[in-house]
C-alpha cells in the first residue's frame, strides 16, 4: 500500500487543473467550489483523451474533446450529444486522497500520507535546507535540488543516466555553498 | 499597414500576431507556404529575408525579421503604454529574448522533426528543452513566491513572455511531456486568458473562466 504525494497543495488552485503522476499513472488533480482537492486518473472514460486538457469550472470538471461535465465525485452529469441523465455508471477513476504537510497525497488503496511513501512524483519546492528536507522526505538524495542554501526542490526522477549527471550537479552546489 | 509574412502553424508568428493585437495595430498577413511547400526557402522569399526564416515584417519601407527582433521594434514605436517593454526593465528582457531563440532551437526543433519530419538529432532538441524548461519552471516558482506573475516580476506581461511562450505551449507537439512543469502550467494558464488572446493550432481552444489561477 503505497502513497504518493502527487502535489504541492497550494498549487491546486480553483479555476486551474494540475497534472502529475502516481508511479506510472498520469493524474488528473483540480480544485473544486466546494474547496475539496480531486485526484483522478488522467483519462476520460469515453474516448480517453486527457481530462487535464478540459476545463476546471468549478462545480465540474469538463472534458475538451466531447464536453463531458464530472461533478467533484467524479459522476458525468452531462454529455451534450445525449438527451437525459447519462447512467450513473459513467464515472472518472477517482483516487483515495489526503492532505498532509502541505502535500496532497494520494493512492490507488486507502490513503495514508507519510506511511511507505513512493516517489514524488511532481516538482515539490519546500522552504527548507535540503538536509532537512531529506529527513522529512522519504525519497533518495538525487530527486532533491538544492535552491541557494534555505530552499530545496524535489523533482521526478528522470534516466539514470540524467539522474547521476543531476547527483553529480547537486553534490558540486552542495560543496560550494 | 504592416505586412506580415506569416505561418499559421509557427510559434514564432504567433508571437508577433499576438503582440500586433494587443498593441491594436493594423495588418495584413501573406501566408508562406512554409510545410511541404518550402516556400521560405524559395529564391523569391530569399530575397526579403536571406535566412529563410519567418516571420519578417514590412512596415514603413523597412524590412525586420526575426521574431525577437520583430517584439522589440513594435514594442518600441507603437506601444504607448510602456509596459511591454518598459525601458528601465530591457536588460531582464534581452536574457529571455535569448533564452526564446534556445527554446526555437530546441523545443521548436524537436516539434518540427515530429511534425514536419525535419532531419535533425531530436533526442539531443528534447534533452536541451527538457532542461530550459526546468529553468523556466524554477524561476516561475520563485517569482510567484514573491506574489509576481510573469518572467520579468511587474504587474504586467512583457515581450519577455510574449517571446518565451509559444514554443513552451508547443512543447508537446514536440514530444516533450510538460506534466512535470506546474509553474510552466499556470502561467500559461495566465497567459491565454490575457485579453485579445488567439490560440494558434496546438494551444488550448477553450474559454476558460476569468479568475485567473
Amino acid at each position: 500500500m503505497t502513497s504518493y504525494v502527487v502535489a504541492l497543495e497550494k498549487d491546486v488552485r480553483p479555476n486551474s487543473i494540475v497534472r502529475s503522476m502516481m508511479g506510472d499513472t498520469p493524474l488528473v488533480i483540480w480544485r473544486g467550489s466546494s474547496g475539496a482537492i480531486h485526484v483522478w486518473l488522467d483519462c476520460c472514460p469515453h474516448r480517453s483523451v486527457r481530462l487535464s486538457a478540459g476545463r476546471n469550472m468549478g462545480d465540474y470538471l469538463e472534458g475538451v474533446y466531447h464536453g463531458w461535465r464530472f461533478d467533484e465525485t467524479g459522476l458525468v452529469t452531462l454529455v451534450p450529444a445525449l438527451q437525459g441523465r447519462p447512467s450513473e455508471d459513467i464515472r472518472a477513476t477517482v483516487y483515495s486522497t489526503a492532505l498532509a504537510d502541505g502535500f496532497v497525497w494520494a493512492s490507488d488503496d486507502a490513503c495514508t500520507p507519510a506511511e511507505s511513501a513512493g516517489e514524488p512524483c511532481y516538482p515539490v519546492h519546500i522552504a527548507a535546507p535540503i538536509d532537512q528536507v531529506r529527513q522529512q522526505v522519504d525519497t533518495a538524495v538525487d530527486h532533491l535540488t538544492p535552491w541557494g542554501t534555505q530552499e530545496t526542490m524535489v523533482y521526478p526522477t528522470g534516466n539514470p543516466e540524467q539522474r547521476r549527471a543531476e547527483l553529480s550537479a547537486i553534490r558540486l552546489r552542495l560543496e560550494e555553498s | 499597414m504592416i505586412q506580415l509574412h506569416d505561418y499559421p502553424l509557427s510559434g514564432n508568428c504567433f508571437k508577433v500576431r499576438f503582440l500586433m493585437d494587443q498593441l491594436d495595430l493594423d495588418y495584413q498577413s501573406t501566408l508562406v507556404d512554409f510545410y511541404p511547400g518550402y516556400e521560405h526557402k524559395s529564391p523569391r522569399f530569399l530575397k526579403i529575408n536571406p535566412l529563410g526564416q519567418l516571420p519578417v515584417i514590412e512596415d514603413n519601407g523597412q524590412t525586420i525579421r526575426d521574431a525577437q527582433a520583430i517584439l522589440v521594434y513594435l514594442a518600441t514605436a507603437y506601444d504607448t503604454s510602456g509596459t511591454w517593454f518598459p525601458r528601465d526593465r530591457q536588460g531582464e528582457i534581452y536574457q529571455w529574448l535569448a533564452f526564446a531563440d534556445e527554446l526555437t532551437g530546441s523545443i521548436s526543433a524537436a516539434r518540427l522533426h515530429d511534425a514536419m519530419f525535419y532531419s535533425l538529432d531530436v533526442a539531443k532538441a528534447r534533452a536541451r528543452g527538457t532542461k530550459l524548461l526546468r529553468i523556466v519552471d524554477e524561476h516561475l516558482w520563485f517569482t510567484e513566491k514573491d506574489g509576481h506573475d510573469w518572467l520579468v516580476p511587474l504587474p504586467h506581461p512583457t515581450i519577455a513572455d510574449v517571446a518565451c511562450l509559444p514554443y513552451i505551449a508547443l512543447a508537446e507537439e514536440g514530444g516533450i511531456d510538460l506534466a512535470p512543469y506546474p509553474s510552466v502550467a499556470r502561467w500559461m494558464e495566465r497567459f491565454m486568458r490575457l485579453e485579445k488572446f488567439k490560440p494558434m493550432p496546438g494551444m488550448m481552444p477553450l474559454e476558460m473562466p476569468k479568475e485567473t489561477p
